[in-house]
């Protein structure tokens, strides 16, 4: 029969596994953190792809929402169409940025009842890898997201001045975002009993740019919409970002942005690591 | 000689809000290197909860177990380098094909000639037709073929093996016991849960049966028999018969006084 396992060519050949007797002398072969990690990200990022759907919306959708914003309120706006594309591309790069980590979210969910990660976790691998490889994911998904924006834009009229050293600037401004709202998504995902629950709450984490400075200039909001929006972590990412695009320097609260969105990275990281262990413990 | 596998008064309970319920209640044993040891019991009897705590993903509520002399608790790393495991259920990434499954394998296991490997073990299950296939359209035979080849690339000293054959065709669950002589013959150390008696008086070197918490026995095959020998009857029991009569359920079988007297 086709169909079974071939014996004679496991006895005639053995696999290359001689090494099997050994009383103690394992060395903690716990595994590197970055090979391990590597692995994972190629995992994530080959599923990201068979994922088209989800994967492609990522893309498409920014680029409807620049065209509809642009298009249609952007003629409305004092500052004049122009002005108000360069205006709000920052914005819609962190909203599709925010919406592709609910991708994460999702994945982590799912995955934390898939008996696959009982094999990861009885292997002598780094055990936080697993997340890392999704975090590690998730970074690339968002640089793909930061180029698809930028092209989408550009087309419909923006006309960014920044120099290359304000592009990069912008670029790890960016990521540092993603990383922080990256390790959110796998805490919700950890945390929450379903893959629905992790996707509403994370999208309605996911709409926080639209509470910040990131459609209308902050004075022009309601008095308390205008002081969280003023206060919120994404408000700064959002100007400095918009600032560094039309070639000005960054602001004060530049470093405001770096700290709040590494504080958020590290706090959300470990208390992810941590859910990790004390979730999955049977 | 110091045992592979060496497990001392564990113990398990599940706690929920209103209850507790105790699965396991101070189960011992020990697994000789390169012994085919056999767990048996009924359903729910405790044997994913013993694998569960032997590979690390779960902790004992008390006592200890040990793993190439390493504590499953406090030397889970050294632990996890000794042993491989194939989980009760299927633990293969259906998004993934079967060969980037067993790739992802061989990297996280930094193997060497990790490509060669994965080759040969689709070869071995015969699965090289549908390598590049995503998992989630292989048929559970296939699924639970990738799942061992995937437990067995590698060269850990110790490899559990809960319900592997379950799922598997005649001929194949077949093939499986073959695959496992050989491993024992290279010296492995095997654990092995199953609900074949077949399977387990094949194979086993040692059966114990776990039954309401404990072992109730151990031993060989051979052994188990034995000590059930009735002089009424003349021929040796079934594993199934000494099984069943083990866990108080042998309803057709009249129970031998010598063993009760012994009781
Ligand atoms: N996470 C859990 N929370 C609460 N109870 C659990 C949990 N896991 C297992 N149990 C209970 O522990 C008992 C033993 O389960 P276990 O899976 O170890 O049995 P088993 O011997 O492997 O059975 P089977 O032959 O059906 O695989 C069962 O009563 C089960 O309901
Ligand atoms: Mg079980």
């Amino acid at each position: 029969m086709e169909a079974t396992i071939n014996t004679s060519q496991a006895i005639a050949q053995p696999l290359a596994q001689p090494a099997a007797p050994s009383l103690r002398p394992i060395k903690a072969r716990q595994g590197h953190l970055i090979s391990d990690s590597y692995a994972m990200f190629k995992r994530c990022i080959r599923i990201n792809f068979r994922n088209p759907d989800a994967f492609g919306m990522s893309i498409v959708a920014p680029f409807l929402m620049m065209l509809l914003l642009g298009y249609v309120f952007g003629g409305a706006m004092a500052m004049g169409r122009e002005t108000y594309i360069n205006f709000i591309v920052p914005s819609i790069m962190l909203i599709s940025i925010a919406q592709s980590t609910i991708f994460t979210g999702i994945s982590v969910s799912k995955e934390a009842k898939n008996g696959i990660i009982d094999r990861f976790r009885s292997m002598p691998i780094a055990q936080s890898s697993v997340l890392v490889g999704h975090v590690a994911a998730s970074m690339f998904r968002s640089i793909v997201v930061m180029l698809a924006v930028t092209a989408g834009a550009f087309i419909i009229g923006f006309r960014p001045e920044a120099s290359a050293v304000q592009w990069l600037t912008i670029a790890g401004l960016l990521l540092l975002f993603t990383l922080g709202m990256t390790w959110i998504a796998v805490l919700v995902g950890l945390t929450v009993k379903s893959e629905e629950a992790a996707s509403s709450s994370l999208t309605m984490v996911s709409l926080l740019p639209y509470l910040s400075s990131g459609f209308a200039p902050v004075e022009t909001l309601p008095a308390g919409l205008r002081a969280f929006a003023q206060y919120q972590p994404i408000t700064p990412v959002i100007d400095n970002a918009r600032a560094l695009m039309m070639g000005g320097s960054i602001s004060a609260d530049f470093a405001a942005a770096i700290l709040w969105w590494s504080a958020i990275a590290a706090i959300a990281c470990l208390v992810a690591i941590k859910t990790y262990h004390r979730k999955l413990t049977k | 000689m110091e045992a592979m596998i060496s497990v001392k008064g564990l113990e398990k309970s599940y706690q929920s809000k209103k209850s507790s319920h105790q699965v396991l209640k101070g189960v011992s044993f020990e697994v000789a290197a390169g012994e085919i040891f056999c767990l048996l019991g009924s359903n729910g009897a405790g044997k994913t909860t013993a694998v569960n705590i032997l590979t690390t993903l779960g902790l004992p509520s008390a006592g200890t177990a040990s793993i190439n002399g390493f504590d499953v608790v406090t030397a889970a790393d050294q632990v996890r380098a000794s042993i491989s495991l194939t989980g009760q259920f299927a633990a293969t990434d259906e998004m993934l094909s079967g060969r980037e499954n067993l790739q992802l394998i061989a990297d996280l296991r930094r193997r060497k000639q990790g490509k060669q490997e994965v080759i040969q073990l689709l070869e071995t299950f015969r699965l090289t037709d549908a390598a590049d296939k995503p998992v989630a359209t292989y048929s559970g035979g296939m699924r639970r073929r990738l799942d061992i080849a995937m437990s067995l690339l590698g060269d850990s000293p110790v490899i559990f093996l809960d319900e592997p054959t379950t799922g598997l065709d005649p001929q194949n669950r077949l093939a499986m016991w073959e695959l496992i002589r050989d491993r024992t013959a290279a010296g492995t150390t095997i654990f092995l849960t199953t609900q074949y008696l077949e399977e387990a008086e094949q194979l086993a070197d040692r059966i114990a049966i776990l039954h309401e918490g404990v072992i109730i026995t151990q031993g060989s095959p051979a052994q188990l028999k034995q000590e059930m020998y009735c002089s009424e009857t003349d021929s040796l029991p079934s594993l199934e018969e000494v099984f069943l009569t083990h866990i108080g359920e042998n309803k057709g079988v009249k129970p031998c006084p010598d063993l009760l007297q012994a009781a």
